[in-house]
């Protein structure tokens, strides 16, 4: 089909093109509300502000395609081969995204509120400052896991998102709202999140082993069983914090606050907490093989059975502890 | 390996045997002795060794000899055969500097910062990427060599790795080197196009200076030291560009001016640096980064991103739609945009809704102005609750 022809029966009020092949086509700015374009070939077409609003492309062939500042609110992308597409600034809000491949696709800024991500391939994509408030990315029964490996989120709004068993393998999540994500079981292996604010978020059985989390907030996070081996915790603020069997082998925790943060049975081997205040904080049979506490305020904690035998305690505030004899320290 | 004191000779030899051995002596005559003579008996009473010996002796790094040769054939005519000529000579004279290099390296090991040169990579692939790689490497070299180069070619003979490392030593806190910048752009042409790219490169910068933690403790009472280096700074770069003039004219040489590129220097440069008055601090007091991700959220729940990035950009940094084409804006971040906006205006709603609306009926290239209106309001309500939380 010829684009004028394509134009023309658009005008006249035709609605379905499905499998229609306009590679190329130029439709910027185009009101396209609600057509029905699945199993199409467009790509490299360009959509650059472009009204698409409850437009159906699911399974269409869009690699390279340009959605810049185009609205697609409540689309239908499903299966949508978007590779190396452009969305920057656009609206997908309330999309169905749903195991599209997106890898290298430019989403920069684009509103992302509620879309359906589910099974999609997003590695390599840029979504730096995005909004993804309300967005699914949750892995199913037997699904695939939504793919963010080496993705760029720095600075965007993940608040309140379903991340459950993602993967984020060495994402950059730099200065990222990750406040009261879902990230249990996720695999942020190698990720950055240096600054990321990731307040009371679920990070149950979650894989951070040699990540970066300089700086980062995880007052009131859940993080029971994760495994934050080589993880890079710098000042990270970890108060309040439950991660009871949590794994933190040669984790960088200097000058970390652990307040009332729940450690039991942590292990803590050659951790280094130099500086670290751990003021009430719950370290039963807490692991601390050649762990160095140099500095640490551990005052009014609780250290029942924890192995303190190998630690560096140079210089280290007991003050109140319950000691792992049972004892109370005293100075 | 060749022993430092035999490449002199090395190359004395070689290239008083090749073809272009005539020109060749001109050149290294030209950049050690640093005049231009068009008398060749005069030239001839020197010896290429001892031209070259001169040359290394003046020259204590490989970057200072690689500036003078560079800058130097910038100003012939013949550049193509200048500039291998330059290229070779630079190449032979590396190995003795790498040789020095080496042994300066065994006595003090590298500081091996690892973490460091990992964001310098970074920094370094983000501004090659960069839509506007070759003026932020413009600016980005002026601010680290202190004249402005503008021939991106010779820019591109420097190790960006390099400059971008300089550049941090140069300039140890954001502020600084916002400074620094700042009087640069204020030199030349099209500055508020160039303002938003200074904010590009201090952003840049940023990942660096972020993980020093030290610049915070010994930032505050800085300021006197600063005005002194960017004194001292705007010295030196009329005295290195009153060289260049000098250069230009007694240059026999030369036919074709060099060409006057838009991105050129006015001629007044650097006589009257005013201070600028834009708010140093990265962030207002009053502005909460947590409830930003808020504002963003209303704006793109109201209004289209990409429209009102436009629109922020062109009115920021005042920015002629016929100027500058709005795909500019893929190279930088609503959040950028929004926070610079605060730094301009404050609470100041009334500028900001004046020179938003200014903006969206300038006549933007694909954008209707009754769309734009839209825009415009919804950023304005968005703002207005946002000042509410703040």
């Amino acid at each position: 089909m010829e684009v004028n022809e394509f134009i023309q029966r658009y005008t006249s009020g035709e609605n379905d093109f499905s499998g229609v092949m306009l590679a190329g086509v130029d439709l910027v700015g185009a009101d396209l509300i609600g057509i029905i374009l699945q199993d199409s070939n467009l790509s490299r077409a360009n959509f650059t502000f472009a009204y698409l609003s409850r437009a159906n492309l699911s399974r269409a062939n869009l690699m390279e395609s340009n959605f810049s500042g185009a609205n697609l609110n409540q689309a239908s992308l499903d299966g949508a081969n978007l590779h190396r597409s452009e969305f920057h600034g656009a609206i997908l809000q309330k999309a169905d995204m749903r195991s599209v491949q997106m890898s290298l696709a430019n989403l920069l800024d684009a509103n992302l509120m509620e879309v359906d991500f589910r099974s999609a391939d997003l590695s390599n994509a840029n979504l730096k400052g995005a909004c993804l408030r309300g967005s699914n990315m949750r892995q199913e029964k037997r699904g695939k896991p939504t793919n963010l490996k080496g993705a760029n989120l720095d600075k965007a709004d993940l608040k309140n998102v379903d991340l459950q068993g993602a993967d984020l393998t060495r994402a950059s999540l730099v200065g990222a709202n990750l406040a009261d994500v879902n990230l249990r079981n996720a695999n942020l292996t190698g990720a950055d999140l240096t600054g990321a604010n990731l307040k009371g978020a679920s990070l149950t059985d979650i894989k951070l082993e040699g990540a970066k989390l300089i700086g980062a907030n995880l007052s009131n996070v859940k993080m029971e069983r994760g495994n934050l081996t080589d993880a890079d915790l710098t000042m990270a603020n970890l108060e309040s914090a439950t991660m009871p069997d949590a794994k933190l082998v040669r984790t960088n925790l200097i000058q970390a606050n652990l307040n009332f943060a729940r450690l039991n049975r942590v292990d803590l081997s050659r951790a280094n907490l130099y500086g670290a205040i751990m003021r009430n904080a719950s370290l039963m049979d807490v692991f601390f093989a050649r762990t160095n506490l140099t500095s640490a305020d551990l005052s009014d904690s609780n250290l029942i059975g924890a192995d303190l035998s190998s630690a560096n305690i140079t210089g280290v505030n007991f003050n109140g502890s319950i000691m792992p004899d049972g004892q109370v320290y005293h100075k | 390996m060749m022993v430092s004191s035999d490449i002199i000779p090395s190359i004395a030899q070689e290239l008083s045997h090749s073809k272009e051995a005539k020109r060749a002596k001109k050149l290294i005559f030209y950049v050690s002795q640093r005049y231009w003579e068009s008398d060749f008996s005069i030239i001839d009473g020197y010896s290429f060794e001892s031209l070259l010996q001169n040359l290394y002796e003046n020259n204590p790094t490989l970057d200072d000899l690689k500036a003078l040769l560079f800058q130097a054939v910038n100003t012939l005519n013949r550049k193509e055969v200048y500039n291998k000529i330059a290229k070779y000579v630079f190449q032979r004279m590396a190995e003795i500097y790498n040789n020095v290099d080496e042994d300066s390296m065994s006595q003090n090991p590298p500081q091996g910062n690892e973490f460091e040169s990992e964001l310098v990579a970074r920094i370094v692939e983000n501004i090659q990427y960069h839509d506007e790689s070759p003026r932020i490497k413009k600016l980005v070299f002026a601010a680290c060599k202190q004249y402005w180069e503008n021939d991106i070619n010779v820019i591109e003979m420097y190790d960006l790795n390099e400059i971008i490392l300089e550049l941090y030593q140069l300039y140890p806190n954001a502020k600084r080197l916002r400074k620094a910048l700042d009087s640069i752009v204020a030199t030349i042409n099209r500055q508020n196009f160039y303002s938003f790219i200074a904010d590009t490169i201090v952003g840049e910068l940023n990942y660096l200076y972020k993980h020093d933690t030290t610049e915070a403790i010994t930032d505050d009472n800085a300021s006197e030291e600063e005005t002194k280096l960017i004194k001292a700074k705007s010295q030196d770069t009329s005295h290195e560009l009153q060289e260049a003039v000098t250069i230009q004219e007694s240059e026999v040489d030369t036919v074709t001016p060099s060409e006057s590129e838009e991105d050129s220097l006015v001629v007044k440069m650097s006589t009257d640096i005013v201070p600028s008055g834009v708010p140093e601090g990265q962030i207002l007091p009053w502005l909460k980064l947590d409830n930003l991700f808020d504002l963003k959220q209303e704006i793109m729940q109201y209004t289209n991103p990409l429209r009102g990035k436009i629109l922020l950009f062109y009115a920021i940094y005042q920015i002629h739609p016929s100027e500058q084409h709005w795909s500019i804006v893929r190279t930088c971040s609503l959040d950028d945009l929004l926070i610079k906006m605060f730094q301009n205006h404050g609470k100041d709603i009334k500028t900001i809704e004046k020179e938003l609306m200014y903006v969206a009926n300038s006549g933007i290239e694909g954008l209707e102005p009754d769309d734009n209106a839209q825009t415009v309001t919804a950023i304005l309500e968005s703002i207005k609750h946002f000042y509410r939380k703040c």
